[in-house]
C-alpha cells in the first residue's frame, strides 16, 4: 500500500517540478520581454515629449505638422500620453492638438472602448483620453459611463476625466455626485477644487440643497475660492440646521478670512455641538485679530478635549500678543487651562525670558510668573535650564522651586 | 504498533500535509494574482500629484517607537521627514534606550524640551521629557521612563497623535517617499470602512540609501538578507494579499502599519501581554469586527513602501524568528475561539486555520518528516527514493509558492532588474538547503520558549548599513 501511495506522490511531485520549472522560466522570460517592451515604450514616449516640447511649439504650422504625424501613428498609450502632455502647452497650441485629437479616426474606436471594452485597463485609458478631448458630447458620454457603471475604478477614471475638462457642465454633474453615494466625496471635492473660479456659480446654486451632505461640501469647497461671493454665501449658510454644515461654514470663513464674520464665529464658540465649536476655534486661528484672544481663552476650559486642544494650538499661533492674556490663565481653576497657558508661554520663549530676568536681576514679578508656571505644572523646561545654568543662577532657580513646590524641588534636585 | 507502521503513518501524514499546504498556497496565489493586478491598475491610474497637494488628503500621525536604535534611527526619521504627503506629524518614542538614541536625536534635529499637557487614555508608564524639534515643527520626541515595550510606547504615542490615522513605523525601517500616498489611497476612497492598511516592504540589506532615499537596488552579495527578501515577497505577495482579498488579513506587520486611531481606542490599544504587538492587534481587530458586526476592513497592499533591516547573522535571525514563533503561538492560543468557528466565516478556516496548521504546527510536521524519513532509511524500512520524495515535496511546496510570488511581484512593481530576478529565481530552489533549517531551528526554539512563557523581545544588534551604503 505504501508503495502504491508513494507512486502517486511521485506523480504529484513530478507535476510540481514541471510547474515550478515553468513558473521559473515564465518569470524570467516575461521579465526579459517586459523590460524590452518598457524600454521601447519609454523611447517612444520620450520621442513624443521632445516633439511636443519642440522649440518651435508656438509656431502654428510646426505644431500642426507635429501633431498630425504623431497622432496618426500613435497607439492608445501614446494618445493618452499626448492628451496628458498637451495640458501644459500654450492655449493656441493646446487648441490645435485638441483639434487633431477630435479629428482622429481612432476616436470612434476609443469611444467604443470607453463604453464597452472587456479590458478594464483599456477602458480607463480610453475614458481618460475622452477627458482630454473636452467636447460636450464627450462630457455627456463620460457622464453616462459614470452613471451606468458600478465599478469604482471606472467611476473614478470618469470623474478624473471630467475633472480635466474644467468646464461648467462637468462641474454641475460632479457637485450633484456629492450627495449620490456614488464615490468618495472628498475625492470629488479635491477634483472640484481644480476647477477655475466660475465653478463658484454652480456651487452657489446648491447652497440650499435639500441634502446636508451637498451643503456641507459646498461650504467646504467655497473656502478654495476666497472672495465676496463665497463669503456672502457662507454667511447665508451660517445658521444651517445641520451642525456639520455649520462646522464647515466656520472653517471656510476662517480660511477665506472674512473679518465681517467674526461675530458669527464668536457665537459659534457657544454652539451645542463640540465640532462646531472646534471649527470656530480653528477658524479664529486664521484671523490673528487681537480681540479674538479673549474670546478663545474660555475654550481652554471647554467641556470637549479637542476644543481645548485646538484652542491651545490657536493661541500659540497668536504669538506675543496672547502673552498678557495668558498670565491670568496660569491661575485658572481648570488644570488643563493652567497647563496650556504655561505651555504656550514656554513655547513662545516668554518663560525663558522671564527666567533670565529673574536670575540676572532677581525681579520679583518674574519670580512670581515662574512660580505660577510651576504651580500650573509647566516646569519641564526648567530642567533643561538647570542643566546648563552656572552655580549662581542655578541656586536661585532651585530656591524659587523649593519655595513654590517642595515635592517638585526634591524631584528636580535629584534629576538635574 | 510496530516501528514500521508508526514510521509509515507519520510519513504518509507528513506527505499529505505538505501536499495540502502546496494546494493551499496555490489557492492563495491565484487570488493574489488578481488582487495584485487590481491594485497595480489602481496605482497606475491614480493622480498622485493631486493627492499630494489636496487639502482633502487625510493627515496622518507617524509613530516611531525606538529602543536602542541609535545606529539606525536617523536614516529612518530622515526618510519619514522626506515623505511626500500634504500633512503629517512624526512622533518618536524613545523607550528608555541606553545607547544614546536620545542624544543623537537631540543633536540631529535640534530638540528642545517642552511642557505639553496630554490626555492619558491607557495605563502606561510615565514620560520623563517631551521634545519638539526646532528644525522640523512636525517632529515630537517622547522620552519614556522605563522600557515597557513597543506596545506601551505605541499607546503613549497614540495619546499624543493629533490626527485620526496613525502609521506605525519601526525605527529600523526606511520608507519610500510615496509610502503614505500609496498606503492611504484605499482609505481616501473608503474612510468609513477601512480601519487598517498594511503594505509590502523589503529587506534593506544590499541596497544603497542616500538621504533616506533608496538610490540603488542591488544584490551585491548573497547573504541571509537575500533569502529574507525571497521570504518577504512570498509572505506579502503570496499570502497576505490573498487574505486581504478574502477579507481576513490577519497580520499587518509592525514595521509599517496604518491604523485608524478611534478604532484602536475602540479595541483597547496595543497589548503588552504578548511578545510583540502586530499580529495580536490584527487578530483582535478582526475579533472585534466580527463580534460587533462592524463593516470595517483591514487591507493589504502589494507595493514595496518601506525597507527594513534583516538580521545578517544566523544567531540574530534565530532570535528574530524565535520571537515571531512565540507571538504566533501566543496569539493563536489566545484567539483559539476563532478557529473553525462558523461565526467568523472564511476567517476561521482559511485564516486562523492556516495560522494553526502552518505557523504553529508546521514545525512539528517539518521535524516529523525529517525524523520519519531518516529513521526509515537508516532502519531499512524505507528506500532512498522515499526519503527523497518527502524532501522534494517539502522543497517544491515552498519553491512553487516563491516563484509564483516573484512573478506576481514583478508584474505589480518592477523594482528588480533582470539580473536580480534571475538570482532570486535561482535562490528560490536552494533556499531549502541551509536557510530553511535555520528557520526551523528558530521555530522549534520559539515553540519551546512559548511553552516556557518567555515573552522577552531578545533584541539583536543592528549593523546599520548591512551590505548597503547609507549616507546622509
Amino acid at each position: 500500500m505504501m508503495q502504491d501511495l508513494t507512486a502517486y506522490y511521485w506523480i504529484i511531485a513530478k507535476v510540481m517540478i514541471i510547474f515550478s520549472a515553468s513558473a521559473a522560466g515564465f518569470t524570467l522570460i516575461s521579465k526579459f520581454f517586459t523590460e524590452a517592451r518598457m524600454e521601447n515604450k519609454a523611447i517612444r514616449l520620450r520621442k513624443i515629449d521632445s516633439a511636443i516640447d519642440f522649440p518651435a511649439k508656438e509656431n502654428e504650422e510646426v505644431v500642426k505638422k507635429i501633431s498630425f504625424s504623431l497622432l496618426s501613428e500613435a497607439g492608445i498609450d501614446e494618445i493618452l500620453h499626448i492628451a496628458d502632455r498637451i495640458e501644459g502647452l500654450p492655449e493656441r497650441s493646446k487648441e490645435i492638438w485638441r483639434g487633431r485629437l477630435l479629428g482622429l479616426k481612432k476616436l470612434d474606436k476609443i469611444r467604443n472602448i470607453a463604453v464597452s471594452s472587456a479590458s478594464k485597463e483599456k477602458r480607463i485609458k480610453a475614458i481618460k483620453i475622452l477627458g482630454g478631448v473636452k467636447t460636450e458630447s464627450h462630457v455627456s458620454l463620460l457622464i453616462s459611463i459614470i452613471d451606468r457603471s458600478g465599478d469604482k475604478d471606472i467611476i473614478y477614471a470618469g470623474i478624473q476625466a471630467l475633472g480635466r475638462t474644467r468646464d461648467m457642465l462637468p462641474a454641475r454633474y460632479l457637485i450633484s455626485l456629492l450627495g449620490a453615494d456614488k464615490f468618495s466625496n472628498s475625492k470629488i471635492a479635491s477634483i472640484l477644487e481644480t476647477f477655475p473660479v466660475p465653478v463658484i456659480i454652480e456651487l452657489l446654486k446648491r447652497k440650499e440643497d435639500k441634502d446636508p451632505r451637498v451643503r456641507f461640501w459646498v461650504a467646504t469647497i467655497l473656502a478654495h475660492y476666497p472672495g465676496e461671493a463665497a463669503a456672502s454665501a457662507l454667511k447665508d449658510m451660517a445658521l444651517d440646521g445641520d451642525p456639520n454644515v455649520r462646522a464647515a461654514v466656520c472653517e471656510s470663513l476662517g480660511k477665506i478670512g472674512a473679518k465681517e464674520s467674526l461675530s458669527f464665529l464668536y457665537n459659534s464658540l457657544q454652539d451645542d455641538f463640540w465640532f462646531v465649536r472646534l471649527h470656530a476655534v480653528k477658524a479664529l486661528g486664521y484671523f490673528m485679530s487681537g480681540e479674538s484672544i479673549t474670546k478663545i481663552l474660555p475654550s481652554l476650559e471647554d467641556r470637549n478635549w479637542w476644543v481645548r486642544y485646538d484652542a491651545k494650538e490657536v493661541l500659540k499661533k497668536y504669538g506675543q500678543e496672547s502673552i498678557p492674556h495668558l498670565r491670568p490663565t496660569l491661575k485658572s481653576r481648570d488644570r488643563f487651562a493652567r497647563n496650556s497657558a504655561a505651555e504656550i508661554l514656554e513655547e513662545l520663549g516668554y518663560a525663558n525670558r522671564v527666567l533670565d530676568e529673574f536670575t540676572s536681576a532677581g525681579e520679583k514679578e518674574a519670580g512670581e510668573i515662574i512660580a505660577d508656571m510651576i504651580k500650573a505644572e509647566g516646569y519641564l523646561w526648567l530642567g533643561a535650564r538647570l542643566r546648563k545654568a552656572e552655580a549662581g543662577p542655578r541656586l536661585s532657580i532651585l530656591k524659587l522651586i523649593e519655595k513654590t513646590d517642595k515635592n517638585l524641588f526634591e524631584e528636580i534636585k535629584e534629576k538635574y | 504498533m510496530t516501528l514500521y507502521s508508526f514510521l509509515r503513518a507519520t510519513y504518509i501524514i507528513c506527505l499529505t500535509y505538505f501536499l495540502c499546504l502546496a494546494l493551499y498556497f496555490l489557492f492563495l496565489l491565484i487570488i493574489s494574482f488578481f488582487e495584485a493586478g487590481k491594485r497595480a491598475l489602481e496605482h497606475r491610474y491614480e493622480d498622485y500629484n493631486l493627492v499630494s497637494v489636496s487639502r482633502f488628503t487625510i493627515p496622518v500621525s507617524i509613530l516611531i517607537p525606538a529602543l536602542n536604535e541609535g545606529k539606525i534611527i536617523l536614516r529612518c526619521i530622515r526618510s519619514v521627514l522626506n515623505l511626500i504627503y500634504p500633512e503629517f506629524e512624526v512622533i518618536v518614542i524613545n523607550d528608555a534606550s541606553t545607547d544614546g538614541t536620545l542624544d543623537i536625536l537631540i543633536e540631529e534635529f535640534g530638540l528642545e524640551e517642552r511642557d505639553i499637557f496630554y490626555r492619558k487614555r491607557f495605563n502606561t508608564s510615565k514620560i520623563s521629557r517631551i521634545y519638539k524639534s526646532k528644525k522640523y515643527p512636525n517632529l515630537t520626541v517622547l522620552d519614556k521612563v522605563d522600557g515597557g515595550g513597543k506596545a506601551e510606547a505605541l499607546n503613549i504615542a497614540l495619546d499624543f497623535a493629533k490626527y485620526r490615522y496613525t502609521c506605525n513605523i519601526d525605527a529600523d525601517t526606511v520608507v519610500q517617499k510615496d509610502a503614505l500616498l500609496k498606503s492611504m489611497r484605499p482609505i481616501l476612497l473608503e474612510p468609513d470602512k477601512i480601519v487598517g492598511v498594511g503594505s509590502s516592504f523589503g529587506i534593506i540589506n544590499g541596497f544603497d540609501i542616500e538621504n533616506g532615499k533608496i538610490s540603488k537596488l542591488k544584490l551585491s552579495k548573497l547573504s541571509l538578507g537575500t533569502f529574507q527578501t525571497l521570504e518577504y515577497i512570498r509572505g506579502f505577495i503570496g499570502n497576505r494579499l490573498a487574505w486581504s482579498r478574502l477579507n481576513h488579513m490577519l497580520c499587518i506587520c509592525g514595521a509599517f502599519a496604518v491604523w485608524r486611531k478611534d478604532f484602536l481606542y475602540e479595541i483597547g490599544g496595543f497589548s503588552s501581554d504578548f511578545t510583540c504587538e502586530d499580529l495580536e492587534i490584527t487578530f483582535r481587530a478582526y475579533d472585534y469586527i466580527v463580534k460587533n458586526k462592524k463593516p470595517y476592513k483591514v487591507v493589504m497592499l502589494p507595493y514595496h513602501v518601506a525597507w527594513t533591516e534583516g538580521p545578517e547573522r544566523v544567531v540574530n535571525l534565530i532570535k528574530q524568528r524565535n520571537r515571531w514563533q512565540r507571538v504566533t503561538n501566543e496569539t493563536m492560543f489566545h484567539y483559539r475561539h476563532m478557529l473553525f468557528n462558523p461565526k467568523y466565516g472564511m476567517l476561521g478556516f482559511t485564516g486562523a486555520g492556516y495560522f494553526l496548521f502552518y505557523e504553529v504546527l508546521g514545525i512539528f510536521f517539518e521535524v516529523a518528516s525529517w525524523a520519519a524519513a531518516l529513521t526509515g532509511v537508516l532502519t531499512g524500512y524505507f528506500d532512498i527514493s522515499q526519503f527523497f520524495l518527502i524532501i522534494l515535496i517539502m522543497i517544491l511546496c515552498y519553491t512553487m509558492s516563491t516563484l509564483v510570488s516573484l512573478l506576481i511581484f514583478d508584474r505589480t512593481q518592477r523594482l528588480f532588474s533582470l539580473r536580480v530576478m534571475t538570482v532570486l529565481v535561482l535562490l528560490s530552489f536552494v533556499e531549502f538547503f541551509g536557510y530553511r533549517q535555520i528557520i526551523s531551528v528558530a521555530r522549534v526554539l520559539g515553540t519551546i520558549d512559548f511553552i516556557r512563557k518567555d515573552k522577552r523581545w531578545h533584541k539583536f544588534e543592528r549593523i546599520g548599513a548591512p551590505s548597503g551604503v547609507v549616507s546622509a
